[in-house]
């Protein structure tokens, strides 16, 4: 199972690399995008610079950097809907990117989709992005059909059912979202408008809330429920836990979220990421030692114990 | 049901609020005998519940008219496959309209910005002759936003645009899998569920989001225009799914 992290500038490349990154991952917007579109609707849902490579040629010299490392980079197209005449404008950009070595484009827009299947160029290998929800096989191969080559399942599914799911893909490449940036909805039937300058989006904030129904107040475990996902931070999300049983699912990598943080916070997932894959391979531990040793991890990585509500698989809760 | 007026059942955004088979069926019935149409509305499904449904999808008879709506790409795949002559559309959680309330709000977003929250795969002509070659779909499943597309029944509508099936007056904004009304946890680590969200739901405010929202179940709702569950749906180019309450 390979590591996948997010990645923003050449400049990072190295020091991620040397953490243990073997796949890299970053968003582009071309310029005739943002001409039409403005600063709050990016063609791969990062609005802020910072998430943003920032020129074609940094662009290149990422690549660059990258391959000399040998570690593959991609490259995230996975606005939805892409309008129309936006089509061939981003297939000739993925184009262009693939001359300068870019090896896989994250898509999720299924006419966008259909058209680079359909290019008649040498094209990278095309990825379906978390946001067509693949919770199960037949999704997958409704993707294949149209033309993605790896697959990024739903983030809410569970160590078992990814297992379940690996076989039947055959050789549709499966990833999964483990760490950092774990949504409290699914992200691809969210439809909120991530446009706050600082960043607080509308999952984030904390609501004043009545009751609408039977008796006079919200019910206690629901009103409790709906504060802890209030209380959710992406910044601290956690899988640690099943990165060793992921890894024995046959899972192609594990992808790491967080295009547009610090470098030293790229790293540092980086980092616990390959420290947990590791133990995995080392000691061939099972559930309940992933749990500790992913839980200690955690900790030596944050500086505070994991919390439920920032985690990625459930099952290794006690 | 009335006379001339057709029935939705079912739940977009959770599997314990499909209806049973027997259920189905009985609705079937119900609106053959009336000739009235019929929409079943499904939610997404993880591999153990899609194969647990089949029974209700059984329970359609072939060549009645009764629409489906998909809001899960595999189940088109096996529904298609399963199922030839099924009438097929695409649900609001695959359409791709933006529905927050920020949006008509933002004052970071340019007009063009604003009205792409509207578009969706419905606009898209390439994945409209896809999926009706490839999966047969008849129509798609959209919501009547302030910065949406033209509606079926207005003048400026394309001859060749799609089936639009209207949703009013709530819009589904987002999904969790995790439902409060269950203590948080993901619908799918109930076998069955007695739909406590049925019993009421929560007022959601916060000044920076320019509207309500309405949590019911694992769905967060906006509501406009409660006025529009009146409107007439139009036989050409579509038909108006009206809600009396959050579904």
């Amino acid at each position: 199972m390979l590591i996948l992290s997010p990645v923003d500038r050449a400049s990072e490349a190295p020091e991620l690399v040397a953490a243990g990154a073997e796949e890299l991952y970053a968003g582009y917007v071309p310029p005739y995008w943002s001409e039409t579109f403005g600063p709050v609707v990016s063609c791969n849902r990062r609005s802020f610079d910072e998430a943003n490579v920032g020129s074609f040629d940094e662009f290149e010299a990422l690549v660059h950097a990258a391959a000399v490392r040998d570690v593959p980079v991609h490259v995230a197209l996975n606005a939805s809907p892409i309008p129309e005449g936006m089509l061939p404008r981003l297939v000739e950009t993925a184009a262009e990117l693939a001359r300068i070595g870019v090896r896989g484009v994250i898509v999720s827009d299924l006419p966008l989709l259909l058209a680079l299947r359909d290019a008649r160029f040498r094209r990278p290998a095309l990825h379906a992005s978390t946001l067509f929800s693949a919770f199960n096989g037949m999704t997958v191969a409704f993707l294949r059909r149209a033309g993605a080559e790896r697959v990024v399942l739903a983030r809410e599914l569970s160590t078992a059912e990814i297992a379940a799911m690996v076989p039947p893909a055959g050789e549709t490449r499966l990833e999964t979202i483990g760490f950092r940036g774990r949504c409290p909805n699914i992200e691809g039937f969210c439809t909120h408008l991530h446009d706050d300058p600082r960043r607080t989006w509308p999952c984030e904030l904390r609501y004043e809330k009545e009751w609408v129904g039977q008796g006079g107040a919200i019910p206690p475990e629901i009103l409790s429920a709906i504060e802890r996902n209030e209380e959710a931070d992406r910044f601290f999300s956690c899988g640690l836990c099943a990165v060793p049983l992921l890894e024995r699912t046959g899972v192609h990598a594990l992808k790491i979220v967080g295009r547009g943080s610090e470098a030293a916070r790229k790293v540092a997932a980086v980092r616990a990421v390959a420290a947990m894959r590791a133990y995995g391979r080392e000691a061939i531990p099972g559930p309940e030692d992933c749990a500790r040793r992913g839980k200690a991890l955690y900790r030596e990585t944050f500086g505070r114990p994991c919390r439920p509500e920032n985690c990625y698989f459930p099952e290794f809760l006690p | 049901m009335p006379d001339g007026v057709g029935a939705a059942l079912g739940s977009e955004y959770c599997v314990h609020l499909l209806p049973s088979a027997a259920r189905m069926a009985e609705a079937v019935r119900e609106a053959t005998a009336k000739r009235a149409p019929l929409l079943l509305l499904t939610s997404y499904f993880r591999d153990a519940e899609l194969k647990a449904s089949l029974p209700l999808f059984r329970a359609i008879p072939a060549g009645v008219q009764v629409d489906v709506a998909v809001n899960d790409w595999g189940a088109l795949r096996a529904l298609h496959g399963l199922f030839p002559r099924m009438r097929l559309s695409i649900g609001r959680l695959l359409s791709g309209q933006k529905r927050c309330t920020r949006i008509g709000a933002s004052a970071r977003l340019t007009e063009e910005g604003r009205m792409w929250h509207g578009e969706g795969i419905f606009s898209s002509p390439r994945a409209r002759a896809y999926l009706a070659e490839a999966y047969g779909v008849e129509g798609y499943h959209v919501d009547d936003l302030p910065w949406s597309r033209p509606a079926p029944d207005e003048p400026d509508r394309e001859e060749d645009a799609p089936f639009l099936f209207i949703h009013v007056p709530h819009a589904i904004v987002t999904v969790s899998d995790a439902c409060p009304w269950i203590g948080g946890a993901s619908s799918a680590s109930v076998a069955s569920c007695p739909r406590p969200c049925r019993n009421g739901h929560v007022l959601l405010r916060e000044p920076s989001m320019g509207g309500d929202l309405f949590q019911k179940g694992k769905a967060r709702f906006t509501s406009r225009d409660p006025g529009g569950i009146d409107r007439s749906s139009s036989p050409r180019a579509g038909a108006v799914v009206a809600y009396r309450d959050l579904p």
